[in-house]
């Protein structure tokens, strides 16, 4: 009865302890899997903050390549160390325009962080030294209004005259493109008739605003939408501004050029960020950038490891910038104290679930190594028994197996009288087979189930792999008989 | 593993059966005549049906003969009182 009783406890216990391993430990998978952090109500993943990285850089002129470049497998980095460390929190902001739309943009420590990070890679050799972080645009963040510009211009090209040099600060100008509003500069100094543009890839997929010479596309902010109306492309520029009108030159003329795979032909920022996706039910989430390759493809699940000491972030301990909109309740491991104790017990849950795992694989491979037969095992053997039959038999005329299962029966005939006659016509069968082969399996394959059991049982019984043996029982059956007989012959 | 090692008894066991048979053996007239009086069956009833009945038979016999054998052999050791 102790028995049966540890029985049932120590089942319990297996139970139990397998259903808080799957509870337990898909629990850590997911969130190690997609870490975030929530900051103004949005749900920011390190893939989001890689897109805001790349915005930025990209907006500096960086040329990302999708594929095999160096840059882009570190801006990676860049986004999940932003993540990870629990800087996104400090460095990382939803902000929202005049008209309320919100965008993912900088701090303005952000901002130095980039810098300083990228100036850092920059000159270790990560980056390239053309990568540099544009600014300009997050510090005149909410300086901008649109009562200074009045120009509006409803063209998709518009040519800056020659002999007006522009400088950085010279030409802020804005364009609202399918009511998405994007301000930007025209930066640097430039010689000769300028161009602000509407520009879009063969493709249709990425719209870009910038400036440049003619016939030479230059990208610089983009616009992302699925069509574009010419006529609600608007240009505002500075009040006194000296524009004119190019004649029978289309915005096809400036097609983006760029190979597809490059990242940087356009950028998905704007000066105030990236525009945010909000849904109907208010929830928003980052837009993916509007190119063939999509990001994930670059390097998988963030698998990318320098080859060089790249310096990594610590965790912050300053004060939660308050600028923004941060949901307290979801950065629980950015605490301090707290926040290392869950960090300790989701490492030491990660052990249990790598160990876990680990055993049920090995686990797994012992018993297929244990039950499953090697592929040719089957195989090599019914072929070496056809080689050694073919070598003792082969000199005999074998066809006749090959004619075995078709129908060999056929009427039968007497000739009685000089006539022929059919006595058994045996091809009538023919005309009922399709029905009787279906009967004759029913009723077969039942008797051969029969058969089976009782043959099963029939062995087990009389069998010394089983508790019951049928001969030790007569024979014990047989023997108690007999003593009574003995006894009673005694009496 | 433990599927080769069920299945290795019964493969020796046909081993040993086709190593009995003479190399260069002439069959006789009759096997072919007794394979085609076997083969009438398939005119009545469906293949299937037919080789699994077969198999099923030839199984059993093997188990059995195989059952036999193992008893045979257990019986001469002494003290684990096999009967």
């Amino acid at each position: 009865m102790l028995l049966l009783k540890n029985r049932y406890i120590k089942f319990f216990i297996i139970c139990f302890s397998f259903v808080c391993v799957l509870v337990v430990g898909s629990a850590p998978q997911r969130v190690s899997a997609n870490p975030a952090v929530i900051i103004g109500g949005l749900e920011l993943t390190a893939e989001a903050c890689t897109v805001l990285c790349a915005g930025t850089l990209i907006a500096g002129n960086a040329i990302l390549d999708a594929n095999n470049g160096t840059d882009s497998k570190t801006v990676e980095y860049l986004g999940k160390s932003l993540v990870e460390t629990g800087n996104a929190l400090n460095y990382v902001a939803v902000n929202a325009d005049a008209t309320g739309k919100k965008f993912l943009s900088w701090t303005s420590d952000g901002l130095t962080w980039l810098n300083g990070k990228v100036s850092s890679m920059v000159s270790t050799g990560f980056y390239s030294p053309t990568m540099i972080v544009d600014s300009t645009g997050y510090t005149s963040f909410g300086s901008s209004s649109a009562t200074v510009y009045n120009n509006d211009v409803s063209t998709s090209v518009v040519l800056v005259p020659s002999l007006n040099l522009i400088t950085e600060v010279s030409l802020p100008y804005i364009c609202i493109i399918n009511g998405q509003t994007v301000s930007s500069v025209i930066s640097g100094t430039r010689a000769g008739t300028n161009v602000i543009a509407i520009m879009y890839d063969p493709y249709g997929r990425s719209y870009s605003i910038g400036t440049k010479s003619p016939f030479t596309c230059f990208a610089g902010t983009g616009v992302r939408g699925d069509s574009v109306s010419i006529s609600d492309f608007k240009i505002k520029l500075p009040v006194g501004s000296i524009c004119s009108y190019p004649t029978g030159t289309g915005a096809n003329q400036y097609n983006n050029t760029k190979n597809q795979d490059v990242i940087g032909g356009t950028s998905p920022i704007g000066s105030l960020g990236i525009p945010l996706s909000v849904g109907a039910d208010g929830s928003m989430s980052v837009p993916s950038i509007p190119y063939a390759q999509p990001w994930g493809d670059i390097a998988g699940d963030f698998t990318y490891t320098p080859t060089k000491d790249i310096p990594i972030d610590t965790p912050i301990d300053t004060p939660i910038d308050t600028t923004g909109t941060i949901d307290v309740g979801k950065g629980i491991f950015s605490i301090p104290i707290l926040g290392d104790i869950l960090k300790l017990l989701q490492k030491i849950l990660d052990f249990l679930l790598n160990l876990v795992k680990t055993l049920v694989t090995a686990l797994a491979t012992m018993i297929t190594s244990l039950v499953v037969p090697s592929a040719t095992f089957f195989t090599d053997k019914f072929n070496h028994f056809k080689d050694v039959a073919i070598a003792k038999l082969g000199n005999n005329n074998l066809d006749f197996l090959k004619n075995v299962g078709g129908s060999s029966l056929k009427d039968i005939y007497i000739d009685i009288f000089g006539h022929h006659v059919c006595i058994v016509k045996v091809t009538l069968y023919d005309s009922i087979r399709v029905y009787a082969d279906g009967f004759i399996r029913a009723i077969f394959y039942f008797l051969i189930i029969l058969f089976n059991y009782n043959q099963i049982i029939k062995f087990l019984r009389g069998s010394i792999f089983s508790d019951y043996d049928s001969r030790a029982t007569i024979a014990t059956a047989q023997q108690e008989d007999n003593s009574k007989r003995i006894g009673k012959h005694g009496l | 593993m433990i599927l080769e090692a069920l299945c290795t008894p019964i493969f020796l066991i046909i081993d040993f059966f086709l190593s009995l048979i003479p190399t260069g053996v002439q069959l006789p007239s009759w096997s072919t005549d007794f394979i085609n009086v076997i083969t009438i069956g398939l005119s009545f009833f469906p293949n299937d049906v037919f080789v699994v009945a077969v198999a099923n038979i030839t199984i059993w016999s093997g188990v059995y003969l195989i059952d036999s054998i193992a008893v045979f052999v257990l019986r001469k050791i002494p003290f684990i009182n096999i009967s």
